[in-house]
């Protein structure tokens, strides 16, 4: 068993959490295989800041009505 | 596994002609001493392997940083080669070559079995797939120097730990956790949460502020008389129609016009409105007639006080004066009596100067001489009456009047004296006079000047006989009763004004408050808008992300940890063994080598504990420290199925802190590694060297390095 299985067995939650995590990790191996460490940071990254950056913009929105 | 097969060097740190080297036996050795160029030889193979990556601060070796990879002897346009010929587990060649360009650029072509020959990106691709490792993991478990062994047991714990990670093969799982660390995610979930927080303590503050704004404001209208029933817009709209319609009816009373003035139809737009109605009762309060002819007063009247200051100051002046010179008059005479007085003090000099004449002609005329040169800026040697230059004709005559002259006619002469000094005084009394009557004739002049502005002022002529005071006077009383009665018209009218400028604020009030009502039901429903439940569900996101992190994190701690507790299970005797046999420290017995998880990090922790359960790292002595982390190394690299690609090591003069039984022990292990790989050794002890020739059994290469000059580079001779 290689790491990326041995790692993929070891991850735990209900069905849609599990996929959805198993689908994660099948990223992280992907980008790692591409760039290393670099690129894990990129594709998480990449995922958190989407999100941070929708939420900043509309905290600002709200702000500005306060 | 990959295997070395040959090695071309061009040009590369200590080399400068081309040296090849054939890895065709089991054994590897490169004999000589320092600065032989021994080390080069290494460093070429991972530079071929890694390029940039084992050069400067990222190769994480401290004495990399200015590393130069062309040798200095060169030139400027240097040219450095090195190349590898690998061989795979299935017998497959690869050939290597890298050139150096420039400090941050090299160019690499890998060419393969079939002969196809790959390039830049897709050369350094290929060149991963083969070695499957990165410069970390061969640093740490192919290519071992002493200061590389020692530091995995003398540096920090979690460097340690990374290195042993790498030394097992665990380092993907190890990197991939260093990579999602990078991204940092906790920390942005935290910052999110935070800004979230913030954000709803922002709301009930907001709207604690409204509300206390709301209520000062409602106070405050109530205070300045808005009713309750026109707190809306139907009040203010009203208040303002009101306000039109009195200055409408103001202007038509005072006859002047007023600007375009439109209440609109919501109170929102009101600004405007109240723009222009200030702004028109601001005009009306310095435009209205009764206002212009009271100003016009006011300015009268102060021109009047400034006159009146002045004429007064003139008078004073002339007063003065003329006290003055009455007071002369009195004390001293007027100008005519005192004439009289000099007539008279001349006549009896006259007399007795006639009277010397009759008694003596020339005592007379000395007399008069002396009198004469005694006289200021005369020439006291020039005679009065021939103009004869004489020496001192003065004391001549002085003192011929002495001997003869002042018996005689002395009495008559000092009579003469008397009279001359009195009419001197006379003479001065008269000067005086003149000035003092001279100093009132501008003072006279000044006044009447005064007095004719004065008369200008008043539009009239005024003559010597009416006094200007009393007339500036009459009219100041005049100009005081007018504006007596403007004061009560102007007063009445600004009150108006003021009556519509106190509508104008209660408008303003209540906008204030209808502003803040709204603002306050604003944030009475932020959480019902789209974005805050938007903001609320990228919140779960984001949460959502972090766990499946996390929970990845944890699965692949858990592989780590039970990947490296199989792996130390296997190696822990052998390392245990190794030691013993290397160090030969009988205080060791055993050596407990175990793994645990960090639960802060998720990575793996080791120890190494002796029989008593004592942590070893702490006691153990310089060289015990070197031959633990020689055992460790060794033990994983004779490890039987470790993840290990490479299918050598190389140990650059891995015996300089051991004795002469322990190098004996070292090789006994060397021959134990060798039969799961080939070793490059590389040193400089001559001790180490021949146990190894003597006891290693499997068959050997020896290249040694015999000398080094800065043209040639390396001098090498190999031996079968």
């Amino acid at each position: 068993m290689n790491y990326k299985e041995a790692v993929e067995a070891k991850i735990t939650g209900e069905t849609n959490n599990l996929n959805r995590r198993k689908e994660l990790w099948k990223e992280i191996v992907n980008a790692y295989n591409e760039g290393g460490e670099d690129s894990i940071k990129e594709v998480l990254s990449q995922q958190a800041d989407e999100i941070t950056r929708e939420f900043e913009e509309l905290i600002e929105q709200l702000r500005k009505k306060l | 596994m990959v295997i070395l097969k040959k090695l071309k060097i061009k040009g590369f740190r200590a080399y400068m002609q081309e040296q090849e080297f054939a890895f065709d036996n089991p054994v590897v050795l490169l004999f000589g001493e320092n600065h032989r160029g021994k080390s080069s030889t290494l460093n070429a193979i991972e530079w071929c392997l890694f390029g940039n990556e084992c050069i400067g601060i990222k190769s994480g070796i401290r004495e990399r940083v200015d590393w130069e990879i062309p040798n200095r002897n060169l030139g400027s346009r240097p040219h450095v080669v090195v190349e590898l010929e690998l061989e795979d587990e299935n017998k497959k060649n690869y050939k290597i070559l890298r050139r150096w360009v420039s400090k941050t650029k090299d160019e690499l072509k890998v060419t393969l079995s079939d002969g196809q020959t790959l390039e830049g990106q897709n050369g350094e691709k290929k060149l991963s797939q083969l070695l499957k490792s990165s410069f970390r993991d061969f640093l740490t478990t192919v290519y071992q120097h002493q200061e590389a062994i020692r530091s995995i047991l003398t540096q920090e714990p979690r460097e340690r730990n990374d290195a042993i990670d790498r030394l097992l093969g665990l380092s993907d799982y190890r990197n991939i956790l260093s990579g999602i660390e990078l991204a940092k995610l906790s920390s942005k979930q935290k910052d999110m949460g935070n800004n979230f927080d913030s954000f709803t303590r922002e709301i009930y503050v907001a709207l604690a502020t409204r509300e206390h704004d709301l209520k000062d404001k409602r106070e405050e209208a109530s205070q300045k008389g808005v009713k309750e029933e026109y707190l809306n817009e139907g009040g203010v709209l009203s208040i303002a129609n009101e306000v039109k319609k009195q200055l409408q009816k103001f202007v038509f009373e005072i006859g002047l016009n007023l600007a375009e003035l439109q209440v609109p139809e919501q109170w929102k737009e009101l600004q405007q409105f109240q723009d222009v109605a200030n702004e028109e009762i601001e005009r009306f309060r310095s435009e209205m007639p009764d206002v212009k002819k009271q100003n016009e007063l006011f300015s009268l009247r102060t021109k009047f006080e400034q006159l009146k200051t002045e004429y007064e100051g003139k008078k004073e002046k002339l007063r003065s004066a003329s006290k003055e010179l009455e007071k002369f008059i009195k004390d001293k005479g007027n100008e005519e009596s005192l004439n009289k007085e000099k007539s008279n003090i001349e006549k009896q000099i006259s007399e007795k100067e006639k009277e010397i004449s009759e008694t003596d002609a020339k005592a007379a005329a000395i007399s008069n001489a002396i009198y004469y040169l005694r006289l200021e800026k005369v020439n006291k040697n020039i005679c009065p009456v021939c103009g004869k230059d004489t020496t001192n004709l003065l004391g001549h005559l002085e003192k011929e009047w002495e001997e003869k002259y002042k018996v005689q006619v002395g009495t008559i002469q000092e009579q003469i004296d008397n009279l001359r000094a009195s009419l001197k005084d006379i003479e001065s009394l008269l000067t005086q006079y003149k000035k003092l009557e001279e100093g009132v004739k501008p003072h006279e002049k000044e006044k009447k000047e005064v007095s004719e502005e004065i008369g200008k002022a008043l539009n009239m002529k005024i003559t010597e006989k009416e006094d200007p005071l009393i007339l500036l006077n009459n009219q100041s009383d005049r100009i005081e009763e007018e504006l007596k009665k403007f004061k009560q018209s102007v007063a009445s009218k600004q009150e108006t004004l003021n009556g519509i400028a106190t509508l104008l604020e209660k408008i303003r009030l209540i906008k204030d408050i209808l502003n803040l009502e709204e603002k306050r039901k604003i944030v009475e429903q932020i959480k019902q808008l789209q974005e805050y439940q938007q903001i609320e569900r990228l919140k779960d996101r984001m949460a959502e992300l972090a766990d499946d992190v996390e929970n990845i994190k944890q699965a692949i701690s858990g592989a780590s940890q039970k990947e490296a507790g199989d792996k130390v299970n296997s190696a822990a005797e052998m390392i245990g063994d190794y030691f013993r046999r290397i160090a030969n420290n009988l205080s060791v017995e055993k050596i407990d080598f175990s793994v645990s998880v960090d639960s802060k990090t998720a990575r793996n922790n080791y120890e190494f504990k002796n029989q008593n359960g004592e942590n070893l790292t702490p006691v153990l002595s310089q060289g015990d420290l070197n031959a633990l982390a020689l055992s460790i190394f060794l033990g994983m690299a004779n490890l039987k199925g470790a993840a290990q690609q490479f299918g050598y090591v190389m140990l650059d003069d891995p015996s300089q802190s051991l004795g002469s039984e322990h190098k004996n022990k070292l090789v006994e292990v060397l021959d134990e590694v060798l039969k799961e790989r080939m070793v490059i050794l590389s040193s400089m002890d001559k001790e180490l060297q021949d146990s190894v020739l003597s006891k290693i059994t499997k068959a050997k290469t020896k290249y040694t390095f015999t000398n080094w000059t800065p043209e040639q580079g390396p001098v090498v001779e190999k031996e079968e």
